[in-house]
């Protein structure tokens, strides 16, 4: 009799367990690719494309002035590079005419870089007006004096 | 079983509790079993459809030569494709010409048949476009004819063109008079440029 008790409850205890345990997954924002998505395609533009493009007048400001340090960087390293170099304002500037136009004017944009410490500083942050009730980050690792580091795109909404 | 004072454990009791929690326990299975029938919320269902279609679009497809398959002028030939993407590769976030100038000649031949491939039940529009300054890019905006005093001078995002004609495909959605719309950005590169794919599925439905 005990254990018929016993099986049943179990059996019930089973059932629930199964019940709220199988859940749909939770529904994902439609900001949830879009740092992941951009992130891959600065890890893909490289600047030497970027050289006597109209559209992207800093990016050629940078690469005439041989301000990094390899021609065929990508445009996230060339980012990076500068940052670490202390060019703190091309590597915003740079930064800025990449991604402002880009991401829609509902979202916040910050790009952040893993420094010695193993915190991240911020290269450039644009909010606009945006909360951060969905976030999203892509990430991507440089190689930058014998470390690697991360640099990571952060969108918001 | 003689009921002493004080008493409150009894067989009874626990066969009553066993039997309460064995039907309670069915009426939330089947609860939840009718709940998932019916399905998500239609809001979060079209939410869904058009994130799946950003990513097929934005990879290569398949077949992943389609491009060279099809004439984008007879439907009778889109049978081949499988799903429709303008990735040049998995993986890669770059663009392929051809695949976006086939895509486009698919959109004026027929519409309805290119939704059917896109296997959605929604209206669809996606566009291209790519960022620039026309203050910064005078040459490239007279190129393209934008007139100096428009609207469109001002904006940083410019359509991109492809053969000679901005890059959208299907129904704008004030066209057709949409009353429920969800958007999905993407982004890629084309012509050595950062681009943004949006994809709009739209209804000329409500939600109530």
């Amino acid at each position: 009799m005990d254990a018929l008790f016993a099986l049943a409850l179990l059996l019930i205890s089973a059932m629930l367990i199964i019940v709220f345990l199988a859940r749909s997954p939770a529904f994902p924002p439609p900001t949830s690719e879009v740092s992941s998505n951009l992130m891959a395609s600065l890890k893909s533009l490289r600047m030497s494309e970027l050289q006597g493009n109209d559209r992207y007048p800093y990016a050629n400001y940078v690469i005439t002035s041989n301000l990094t340090s390899t021609f065929n960087q990508t445009v996230i390293e060339a980012i990076a590079d500068l940052y670490m170099a202390n060019r703190t304002a091309e590597a915003y500037n740079l930064t800025r005419e990449m991604l402002e136009p880009a991401v829609p004017s509902t979202y916040g944009i910050e790009l952040l870089i893993e420094n010695t410490t193993s915190n991240f500083t911020c290269i450039f942050n644009s909010t606009r007006g945006a909360s951060r009730n969905q976030v999203s980050a892509g990430r991507h690792f440089i190689y930058y004096n014998n470390a690697a580091r991360e640099v990571r795109l952060v969108v918001y909404s | 079983m003689s009921l002493r004072r004080g008493q409150v454990w009894s067989y009874d009791l626990m066969i009553s509790v066993v039997a309460f929690m064995l039907v309670l326990a069915f009426l939330i299975f089947f609860w939840w079993s009718v709940s998932t029938a019916i399905g998500m919320p239609r809001g979060e269902r079209m939410t869904e459809e058009a994130l799946d279609m950003a990513d097929i679009l934005m990879s290569p497809g398949n077949p992943s030569n389609w491009n060279d398959t099809v004439n984008s002028s007879l439907t009778s030939t889109w049978g081949t494709i499988a799903l429709l993407g303008v990735g040049e590769s998995f993986g890669s976030p770059r663009l392929s010409q051809s695949k976006l100038e086939k895509l486009l000649a698919m959109n004026s031949t027929n519409y309805t048949e290119l939704r059917l491939k896109f296997k959605t039940n929604y209206q669809f529009y996606v566009e291209m476009k790519e960022f620039y300054n026309c203050s910064a890019a005078a040459m490239l905006c007279a190129l393209r004819g934008i007139p100096v005093n428009s609207s469109e001078y001002q904006r940083l995002d410019h359509f991109v063109p492809i053969s000679g004609q901005n890059f959208t495909i299907g129904i704008y959605p004030p066209s057709g008079s949409a009353r429920s719309i969800v958007a999905v950005n993407r982004f890629g590169v084309y012509n050595s440029s950062l681009v943004r794919i949006r994809v709009v599925l739209w209804t000329n439905q409500t939600w109530q």
